[in-house]
């Protein structure tokens, strides 16, 4: 029997909270049992209490799932290494042997590579999930327990206003058209402007490093530090598709993908992957607009 | 040299140029190729380099820590990337906090000096653009985030000198033979499993074959 605990870390992250149940659901064996702790407010002077809440709990604790946020990312190697455990950072798939052996599997090498991870047996694994890559649990949610944490001494926290809204044609758009790496220079980003042109109801929107480059405001930012958006139609151009962005996006109802690399994680999202070099793409689409009839 | 680890080597020249007192810049790096990457760092302005060596290629985060942690023990404020490129995990840094009992903050933009109080100030970025405003105790660890440093380019002249450096090198502490966590497999291609079509034509055919697409949904 395995004691399965899921980190809700923040309010208001019931989809994210599902997707953490789902995976934890593919390694349940019959008597296992699954709980879910919710912690509202949490920043990196909390982790101590959220640790020591979690040793002081009867029984020992087999797995952890939490989501790959800010705040996860700081509290689950911490968590790890205080249960003497395994860490599994931004998992994105999982197999499971007919013995019930358990592997994760995340990326690394700038998502050219997977990495398999096992757990050392009779050591506890803290998993953290890329976002997105597991389905949500859209049955009953196991009982939640709700607690409150004390902040450590040595870290002051006082919150700032945001960054502000995202661009609102952006976030009501039915189409959005992506830009990243792969379409990022002022030249290219002009062709996709265009192209947004073309398509009625389309915007604009960005990966974080053509905004950290300053070519896109960071009002057009799409990502788990950016906006959040769910059109009818995600265009991604030139974007691999790592977490941080696919947490922002993964409520489209349709993404076509275009990326020149085929084995860019973005195509295993995609409804329609094509393999192609994205300016090249656009450009052949703004050629072909040209010659239409008017 | 990685972007975040340019960006980060680039907060703590920043922090070194607005201190009240003097600062010692030590750039260290564990694994292959430290030489070139270290000697680029102190081209950029770091005062001293330290290249640890020893097997890590398993990329497992919690025996990279172990080996960093015993040199990195004596710094006051310890500054790392949001993550490598090779391991991407994100979780070097909280393990070597952890294993040296200090705070640590991951999605840190801007930093400074809090003058006379012992503390450095943090501007963390959290989800959806939001943000905290954090004063931390020293000793602690903070992992950089890009878009608040603009790593600068070395000078020639910097790049001149640092090549005549001798780079120390640091055997890797023994613990880092310890087992992991967890048990690393080889590597593997990542799984070709797209849900979708693949189209994999010309660009030509495949932006006039998206435009019949978009046309039939009655998108355009």
């Amino acid at each position: 029997m395995s004691e399965i605990l899921i980190l809700s870390l923040g309010s208001g992250n019931a989809e994210a909270t599902r997707e953490l149940v789902g995976a934890a659901r593919r390694i349940m064996a019959a008597g296992d049992t699954l709980e879910i702790l919710e912690i509202a407010e949490v920043h990196p002077g909390f982790h101590d209490d959220v640790i020591r809440q979690i040793l002081s709990r009867p029984g020992p604790v087999d797995h952890v799932f939490l989501t790959q946020e800010t705040a996860a990312r700081d509290l689950g190697p911490r968590l790890a290494l205080a249960l003497g455990g395994g860490y599994v950072s931004g998992a994105v798939g999982i197999s499971v042997d007919a013995d019930g052996a358990v592997t994760w599997l995340r990326p690394v090498m700038a998502h050219e590579r997977i990495q398999p991870l096992t757990p050392v047996p009779g050591r506890p694994v803290v998993v953290s999930l890329a976002p997105g890559a597991f389905p949500a649990d859209e049955g009953p949610l196991p009982s939640i327990q709700k607690i409150s944490v004390q902040c450590a001494p040595g870290i002051r926290c006082q919150s700032l206003p945001g960054r502000g809204r995202g661009d609102a044609a952006l976030l009501e758009a039915r189409v959005v058209v992506a830009v990243g790496r792969g379409m990022g220079d002022v030249e290219n980003i002009q062709l996709a402007r265009e192209m947004v042109a073309a398509i009625p109801g389309a915007a604009l929107a960005a990966s974080r490093p053509l905004v950290d480059a300053g070519l896109i405001p960071y009002a057009h930012q799409v990502g788990l530090t950016g906006n959040r958006v769910a059109p009818e139609l995600y265009l991604a151009l030139g974007i691999s598709g790592a977490p941080q962005h696919l947490g922002g996006m993964a409520g489209s109802r349709t993404i076509v993908a275009v990326n020149v690399s085929p084995s860019a994680p973005i195509f295993r999202h995609a409804r329609i992957c094509i393999q192609a070099d994205a300016p090249a793409f656009v450009r052949a689409f703004l050629a072909g607009e040209a010659k239409l009839p008017v | 040299m990685a972007q975040l680890d340019a960006v980060a080597l680039e907060a703590a020249l920043a922090l070194k140029d607005a201190a009240a007192s003097s600062v010692t810049i030590t750039a260290v790096h564990l694994g292959a190729g430290g030489e070139a990457l270290l000697k680029r760092a102190l081209g950029m302005g770091a005062d001293e380099a330290l290249w640890i060596w020893g097997e890590a290629d398993d990329l497992l985060p919690d025996r990279k820590a172990r080996a960093l942690a015993g040199a990195l023990a004596p710094a006051d404020l310890i500054l790392t990337g949001l993550q490598s490129e090779t391991g991407m995990s994100g979780s070097v840094g909280p393990f070597i906090a952890a294993e040296l009992g200090i705070p640590s903050v991951m999605g840190c933009l801007e930093l400074s000096w809090d003058d006379g109080a012992g503390t450095v100030r943090a501007i963390q970025e959290v989800e959806g653009g939001g943000r905290n405003r954090l004063t931390l105790d020293l000793p602690c660890v903070l992992a950089i985030q890009s878009g608040g440093y603009t790593p600068r380019y070395p000078a020639l002249s910097a790049m001149l000198k640092a090549q005549g450096r001798q780079i120390p090198i640091l055997e890797m502490d023994g613990r880092t033979a310890e087992p992991a966590g967890m048990c690393a497999g080889p590597l593997e291609l990542p799984q070709q499993d797209a849900v979708g079509e693949v189209w994999d034509g010309t660009a030509e055919e495949s932006a006039g074959r998206f435009r019949d697409w978009l046309t039939q949904r009655r998108w355009i």
